[in-house]
């Protein structure tokens, strides 16, 4: 599936030990995207000039006895929503391609960049961030690298399928009701979705401030946490950034879980979930030892209030346009916005004091263990242009309940951490890690066990 | 135009919202599936006293 890229950690000790040079990985991933992106549509843009001369100029400072970091000559992509100076952020519009290009980088994509990290493109993403499958009306669908019948997950599916297509090494995605989860779960590769506020969103193009989270893809634990890492940060210009110390999650990576306790969410979290996303879930919940099944009690409602306050959140902030340009909206997009403006304020007013209620909830679910585990998916990828899931014995419409596990858990900004398992179909699916507020490393600690169990299959 | 189609464009109206005719039933739709879910979170029965979560920090 990965081509000949090898893993973040590798190439980057790789290039900063000499036996690599950046430019030359830079070539061999854009020759990777020169012969399958056609086929697959996982950049908007890809910048190849400006990567050969970012990779040249890691090179001459390595030969000049600098350190460029702990990404040295890493191919990285990063979802279209994230500002890359000089080119338009799409954010997967067209309302959006008539601005003028960012003046500046964003701040996540600046701090992998100052790693050493090689940027290669933007990538194809839902129409604002609106969706679990990336069929973009604009630019066009993402395809699943296992099946191009199949769909890459969405909103963030140009940056997984990069990832899982050998593209690029590491991808950013953004994450508010399960954007990284969903296609980290479809592709078969691990993705990050942190604590609300640990990761600054300045210089990203929001969907829904309150829920909004970014985070990063990639194809082994140590690559994940290594990015994550390097990620970390205060920025005061995010409203939402948190003021806290950077808690490296590398060191503690091979720490084993022995004193963790492991609980398997049921529930809400077992309705509609297909044989393959149970067996997944069983698999891991074994590799950690554990029996105890524990319960997030409301977590239908949890999710329903995420959905409400997107709706009417992302109907306020594209209100001027929707009334200015509506027919420059896709139509699934358009018309969720204009019913979310219509949403009674009394919802949301009730759907954040839910939300504290739900957080309480699950503080006190974690005084009993440490992490949680969920299906990240209730199926593995969905065809493109599918309209309907079979959840259970129901018949439901499929875009919205893809991410029917992950909605509850984004909603009061849990981290996550999801891995990979394979199927008997060979199509992948995706366990949820969740872990208390701020325990990230934790999260990782689990999937690093896991991963040494070699009971997971990434792309 | 059905009457759920009629209606939203009637609410649009109080609102300042011009909903254009062709996308009014689609609309209603998706209406229809927002008020579903948030009839869940009406339906939920919260202590007074319980607060909004923190969404704004001075």
């Amino acid at each position: 599936m990965t081509g000949a890229l090898l893993a973040a950690h590798q190439i980057a000790s790789n290039v900063r030990s000499g036996r690599a040079s950046a430019e030359e990985i830079t070539g061999r991933a854009l020759s990777t995207i020169a012969a399958r992106d056609g086929e697959l549509n996982c950049f908007t843009t890809v910048l190849a000039d400006r990567a050969i001369r970012d990779a040249r100029a890691i090179d001459t400072r390595i030969r000049q006895g600098e350190d460029p970091g702990a990404l040295a000559g890493v191919p990285v992509g990063v979802k279209d929503l994230y500002d890359v100076a000089g080119v338009v952020t799409l954010a997967g519009s067209k309302i959006l391609a008539q601005r003028p290009p960012a003046a500046c980088d964003a701040v996540l994509v600046s701090r992998l960049k100052a790693a050493g990290a090689v940027l290669l493109g933007c990538q194809n993403m839902d129409e604002f961030a609106y969706g679990f499958t990336t069929e973009n009306p604009h630019y066009g669908p993402t395809r699943n690298p296992h099946d191009t019948a199949r769909s890459a997950g969405g909103s963030s599916g140009g940056s997984a399928a990069a990832v899982a297509a050998g593209m690029v090494a590491i991808s950013l995605g953004s994450d508010t009701n399960g954007s990284i989860r969903v296609p980290s779960s479809f592709c078969g590769i691990f993705g990050l979705k942190p604590t609300f506020g640990r990761l600054p969103r300045t210089g990203s193009f929001p969907f829904v401030h309150d829920l909004d989270h970014l985070g990063p893809f990639a194809r082994c634990v140590r690559d994940l946490a290594l990015a994550y890492d390097v990620l970390q940060g205060f920025d005061a210009r995010d409203a939402a950034s948190a003021n806290r110390a950077v808690e490296p999650a590398l060191p503690d990576l091979e720490r084993g879980i022995d004193a963790l306790r492991v609980g398997v969410l049921d529930d809400w979290f077992e309705y509609g979930a297909s044989a393959e996303a149970q067996s997944a879930l069983a698999r891991v919940a074994a590799a950690c030892g554990s029996a105890q099944t524990v319960r997030l009690p409301e977590a239908r409602r949890a999710r329903a209030a995420a959905f409400c306050l997107t709706g009417a959140s992302a109907a306020a902030l594209h209100l001027q346009h929707l009334k200015s340009r509506p027919h420059d909206f896709g139509p699934a997009v358009r018309d969720r916005l204009f019913a979310g403006a219509l949403l009674p304020a009394m919802v949301l007013a009730q759907a954040q004091r839910l939300r504290r209620w739900f957080a309480a909830a699950a503080a006190q679910l974690f005084q009993r263990v440490d992490v949680l585990l969920a299906p990240a998916t209730p199926v593995v990828a969905t065809l493109l242009g599918q309209e309907t899931l079979q959840l259970g014995e129901e018949q439901v419409p499929a875009r919205p309940n893809i991410g029917l596990y992950t909605q509850p858990i984004s909603f009061i900004g849990l981290p996550v951490v999801v891995v990979p398992l394979s199927t008997e179909r060979k199509l992948p699916i995706g366990v949820q890690i969740i872990a208390p507020p701020w325990r990230e490393a934790t999260a990782l600690r689990v999937a690093a066990h896991l991963e040494r169990e070699r009971i997971l299959s990434s792309a | 135009m059905n009457d759920q189609a009629t209606q939203v464009a009637a609410v649009a109206a109080l609102i300042g919202l011009d909903i254009p005719a062709q996308y009014r039933q689609s609309v209603a739709r998706q209406l229809v599936a927002l008020q579903e879910q948030a009839q869940l979170v009406l339906d939920l029965r919260l202590a007074e006293s319980t607060e909004p979560a923190p969404v704004f920090l001075p």
